[in-house]
């Protein structure tokens, strides 16, 4: 795509990127947690940890879930079924990726249909070697309310079910998807809540002012002022002092005077 | 010496009567010696100053050195005056001149500050260094590396001899007085120093600041402050007679005047570092033990922090104007052409007194030894 | 005897390089030098028997004084001798292309400065460090000023005189420590078995922690050092970052943790304060610059800040943190100011905003680079990782001792956070981004650039990984330094 990652520009890709069609698209799955793909294991596994353990936790990962499949086969359909929305020249380069890139997708992509397998729950018959893999660093947590068996599998037919729901509703909105920019709610998110302008705001740029003052005033003036100004002192005394050697005899024969009273006086009248 | 002018003869023996006087000073028993030490050192040095006849500041210094030399004279047989009446000898050994448990009368303590004072004008210690800078900078240059050294060691030593010998028993009474002059010499003397024009004129002040450094010997008067009056002056000497030499071969004594040296004259340049280096005390070089014993010995009285740490605040100051030197021979591009001729002996004198330095520098006892014998 | 040849195969090369004429010569016998330079100090290091009179030569010196030749390679000894010995090297190669005008006078001082360094990392006897001191300052002077920028004579003075004035500051503490020792001798180990009063150890303290600081240097006492480092020649700002700042460091450690014990845990908080300030102050300077040598010098500032900090939180941990970070920073360093060299060469500038997409033009540069950058950002598995970790858990232990050290660790932590921020900056418009008309004609490395920066590369992985390589040299020293100041303080 020469550099594009912009999704609204894309769209009906599935034609010519098969591998990375395929590959995403069994990602999609694994990660919206069908059964029996590795997402669906390892999602399992937290909800019903949460579901024994309090009702609201369990809630909000469930819709929290939710949105992932949901915002996942948005991606996928939008970036991949519909009409190509880029430019014509960007349409004709259109090609898969090197076998040094698909290789991997490959593999990643056979690792999350089979991965979920090695952790796969009692109610199921499974062996859990995830579990049995960390047992001597986390202990299992003792469940204060364990769940059945039966409400198990239950919920997971319920949870596999409302995932397929979203990805049906999915596909209705985005098949087709038309550019259009968002509003109110909608730019909101576009902008990923503006926590990036607010970081900006509050932190990186009062950070930078204060960088900037420190460095050309409090670093300039003040700290090389003082070290500066030590030297210039030095230099000014010089000059007055130089006025001292005026070139008459007479002026230095008075402060020679001077100077000898003044240790007459030091010696006789001040010093204990 | 080519350069003062007729009257080769006069000059030598004059030169020839100024070390019959640095001989008197330096192994005096009475203080009428003394006192004629220092007026045969002094009259030639009024006539070598002005030797330079037709140049109107060489008069102009010698007659300032005169006027100024004679009033330090007057002060200097008043102090002996004074000291006479109230001890009635001139000797000044073996005799007890604070017999325990007695309070110094006036009169000797006013007599010893006289003659201090008149010590003070020879050695151009602040406030009696006016004449300094004037006569240095107007007498001819191979004159004035004459006076800054010999004579100049030649009076310390008297001083400390006089101080100690004589006055060692009343030290509590003069030493915050050496104090006080220390603290004005180092003050006056460096400070002035940064902001000169001509190398010459800075060398005067930077005398004048050297001064202040010996003094401590006086300040402190025990074996270290010997030790290091004699090497310090050996080692200041050596650096003064080394920088002069060099700066009597150029024709401009301004700072500028040494712009660019380095690349003409590589070996000229080259030892004039050595000697910059070591009046300003830097380590290896004669100049920083000189410095070093002297502030050993002050610390070892255990009195007066703070004139230590002053002191080291203005060595750090002299490095400023030492090092200008330095900067304009490397840093700096000549203006114009320099036209400096050296002649081989002359060049493998100043690489000797080079050489004397650091070997001092490195092995001061080849020198403290002598003082032993 | 290994010592003394540390400091006199330099110093006797160094001298007869002011006789070469061609240039060529010239830069091959300096590289051969400080290769048997480098050669002796890892015989050093490999010596690990501490009573070996191959390490310790004491011969009789300035005996009027009191002081002798004593020179000796301990632990810290070792590992500050072989990062200068592997500098050399280094810079010496990197900088192989870089044309002086009378290269043979250059050479003879970078090397005369070599043999002043390692004077000042061996020398157990306070004197004869005070000449080190003074002796690997004049050459870099020369350095700097000669071949250094437009403003070099002014900055250059400016930076000795500040070193000057702390140094005589330090001279008249090692008089009085001296006069106070019971056969008036300069030696470390009549100064470490000194006992003094508070009083006079504060003061002390401060005579020397004011050398120290000014080297180091520790705010507010750093104006020299970011006009130095610009102004200086590379070479010359890789010898005074990478291994002149760590005689500052070396001082603290061997001159005044253990002679002076009570003052340094009771004047420990303002230091520490001044540390910690300098870490923020400096980083947040550093975060503003565009200016390449500028950004770097001001990063210096806030690592050497952290590094003294851990020194003062009184530790095994710390100490040994310190002198791991020590060698890590000098070895660092010098591959960004190498790396900045080489951008400067080719481009002729080294403000970023006139920098960008370098790693385009010169992908080998741009990978030595963002190794060495992140390195002294303290990335696991670079070198800078174990030295800060140790360092920081010193600074967690120390809040036994200290009121405030959780307070100060807090804020250090967040110098290293905006290290990050900085250094990332760096990299982003440095060699990210589009290049422009100043970067487009860059080419990449030459072998003998790549070579140098190898070296550093892996010194920066091998100790990554494997610390406990230079941790085992020191760790006999640490445990003295740290055990007799703890065992003074009862």
């Amino acid at each position: 795509m020469g550099g594009e990652q912009d999704i609204r520009n894309m769209g009906g890709l599935s034609k010519k990127l098969k591998t990375t069609y395929w590959t995403f698209l069994i990602g999609c799955i694994a990660i919206a947690g069908i059964p029996p793909l590795s997402g669906f294991f390892s999602k399992d596994a937290i909800l019903m940890n949460a579901f024994a353990n309090s009702k609201l936790l369990f809630s909000i990962a469930m819709f929290t879930a939710m949105l992932t499949a949901f915002y996942m086969f948005r991606l996928l359909f939008i970036t991949f079924i519909g009409k190509f929305r880029g430019t014509q020249e960007q349409e004709r380069h259109l090609h898969d990726s090197p076998a040094a890139m698909t290789i991997p997708l490959v593999i990643l992509a056979i690792l999350s249909i089979f991965g979920g397998f090695i952790g796969v729950p009692e109610v199921l018959k499974g062996n859990n070697l995830i579990g049995k893999f960390l047992l001597p660093v986390i202990p299992p947590a003792q469940h204060v309310h364990s769940l059945s068996h039966s409400e198990e599998i239950m919920w997971m037919v319920i949870s596999t079910a409302l995932m397929l729901g979203i990805i049906v509703a999915a596909w209705f909105i985005f098949r087709n998807y038309k550019r259009k920019d968002g509003t109110g709610f909608g730019k909101l998110l576009e902008n990923k809540w503006y926590v990036d302008e607010l970081y900006d705001k509050v932190i990186v740029q009062p950070l930078y002012r204060f960088g900037d003052f420190l460095k050309n005033v409090i670093d300039n003036k003040v700290v090389d002022g003082l070290v500066n100004g030590v030297g210039r002192a030095v230099n000014y005394g010089s000059r007055q002092l130089r006025l001292l050697q005026s070139g008459q005899v007479g002026a230095y024969v008075l402060m020679m005077i001077i100077g000898m009273i003044f240790i007459f006086v030091l010696q006789f009248f001040i010093r204990k | 010496m080519e350069k003062v002018g007729s009257g080769y003869a006069d000059y030598f023996a004059l030169i020839f009567f100024i070390l019959c006087g640095v001989v008197l000073v330096s192994s005096f028993k009475s203080l009428l010696i003394l006192f004629l030490g220092i007026e045969i050192i002094s009259i030639p040095l009024y006539i070598l100053t002005g030797s330079d006849k037709k140049n109107l500041r060489s008069n102009e210094a010698s007659l300032k050195y005169f006027l100024l030399g004679s009033f330090s004279t007057g002060i200097l047989l008043m102090g002996i005056a004074l000291m006479y009446g109230s001890l009635g000898t001139f000797s000044t050994t073996g005799v007890n001149f604070l017999p325990e448990g007695t309070k110094p009368s006036v009169l000797l303590v006013a007599g010893m500050l006289m003659l201090f004072f008149a010590m003070s004008f020879k050695v151009s210690a602040v406030p009696f260094h006016f004449w300094t800078p004037d006569v240095y900078d107007g007498a001819p240059t191979v004159f004035t590396s004459f006076m800054a050294t010999i004579v100049k060691a030649a009076v310390f030593i008297a001083f400390i001899r006089l101080f100690d010998e004589s006055f060692g028993a009343m030290q509590s009474q003069w030493q915050l007085m050496v104090a006080v002059i220390i603290t004005a010499t180092l003050l006056v003397g460096n400070i002035t120093a940064v902001f000169q024009q001509s190398v010459k004129r800075m060398l005067a002040y930077s005398s004048i600041s050297q001064a202040g450094f010996m003094l401590f010997a006086v300040f402190a008067m025990n074996t270290d402050a010997k030790e290091g009056l004699i090497l310090y002056a050996a080692a200041y000497s050596l650096a003064t007679i080394g920088i002069f030499a060099v700066l009597n071969k150029l024709s401009d004594y301004s700072f500028d005047g040494f712009n660019g040296l380095a690349k003409e004259q590589p070996l000229l340049a080259g030892t004039a570092v050595v000697f910059l280096l070591s009046l300003a005390g830097i380590p290896l070089t004669a100049g920083f033990l000189s410095k070093f014993y002297m502030l050993k010995a002050a610390l070892a009285t255990g009195k007066f922090m703070w004139l230590v740490i002053f002191a080291v605040l203005m060595a750090a100051v002299s490095v400023f104007y030492y090092f200008r030197v330095i900067q304009a021979m490397y840093f700096k591009e000549p203006q114009k052409p320099i036209q400096v001729s050296a002649s081989a002996s002359f060049k493998t004198g100043l690489v000797i007194v080079a050489l004397l330095i650091i070997i001092l520098g490195i092995n001061p006892g080849l020198l403290i030894r002598w003082l032993y014998f | 005897m290994i010592p003394v040849l540390l400091i006199f195969i330099p110093l006797l090369a160094g001298v007869l390089t002011f006789f070469f004429r061609s240039e060529k010569a010239v830069r091959s016998w300096s590289l051969g030098i400080s290769f048997v330079t480098m050669a002796v100090a890892v015989i050093g290091v490999t010596i690990f028997d501490e009573g070996s009179p191959l390490l310790t030569v004491n011969t009789p010196w300035l005996q009027t004084l009191g002081s002798s030749f004593f020179v000796r390679l301990d632990g810290l000894g070792k590992i500050l001798t072989l990062l200068t010995a592997i500098s050399f090297p280094v810079i010496f190669t990197s900088t192989w292309s870089t044309p002086y005008k009378r290269s043979n006078n250059f050479y003879a001082l970078m090397l005369l400065g070599q043999a002043g360094l390692m004077g000042v990392f061996v020398a157990a006897d306070a004197l004869l460090f005070y000449f080190f001191w003074e002796l690997a300052l004049i050459p870099m002077y020369f350095i700097a000023s000669i071949w250094g920028g437009e403003k070099r004579i002014r900055v250059t003075f400016k930076f000795f005189i500040y070193t000057f004035i702390g140094s005589v500051l330090m001279l008249i503490g090692i008089l009085y420590l001296q006069s106070k020792t019971a056969n008036h001798s300069f030696s470390i180990q009549a100064f470490n078995n000194l006992q003094l009063s508070l009083k006079e150890q504060s003061w002390l303290f401060w005579l020397f922690f004011i050398a120290f600081a000014i080297k180091m240097p520790i705010f507010p006492l750093h104006t020299w050092q970011p006009d130095t480092y610009e102004q200086s020649p590379t070479a010359a700002t890789m010898v005074l970052s990478g291994v002149m700042v760590k005689m500052g460091l070396l001082g603290i450690i061997r001159w005044v943790m253990p002679v002076m014990p009570a003052a340094f845990h009771s004047w420990g908080d303002v230091a520490m304060s001044l540390s910690v300030i300098g870490i923020v102050y400096a980083s947040l300077i550093a975060m503003r610059q565009d200016d390449l040598k500028r950004l770097i010098a001001f990063s210096s500032i806030a690592h050497i800040g952290l590094m003294n900090m851990a020194l003062f939180s009184e530790n095994i941990s710390g100490v040994q943190g310190a002198i791991l970070q020590m060698f890590n920073h000098g070895i660092n360093i010098i591959g960004l100011w190498a790396i900045v060299e080489i951008i400067e060469r080719k481009t002729g500038t080294r403000k970023m905003s006139e920098l960008g997409g370098l790693a385009q033009k010169a992908p080998a540069m741009a990978v030595f680079f963002v190794v060495i950058a992140l390195a002294n950002i303290a990335l696991p598995l670079t070198n800078s990782f174990p030295g800060e970790f140790l360092m920081f858990n010193s600074l967690l232990t120390a809040h036994t001792t200290r009121l405030y050290a959780l307070l100060f660790t807090v804020f250090a932590g967040l110098g290293i956070i905006l290290g990050a921020v900085y250094t990332l900056n760096m990299i982003r418009k440095t060699f990210y981004g589009e290049t422009n008309t100043v970067t487009a004609g860059v080419t990449d490395l030459s072998l003998n650039e790549k070579i140098a920066l190898s070296a550093v590369v892996i010194l920066v992985i091998v100790i990554g990984v494997y610390p406990q390589l230079l941790l085992d040299i020191t760790n006999n020293f640490s445990e003295m330094i740290a055990n007799k100041d703890m065992f003074r303080k009862a």
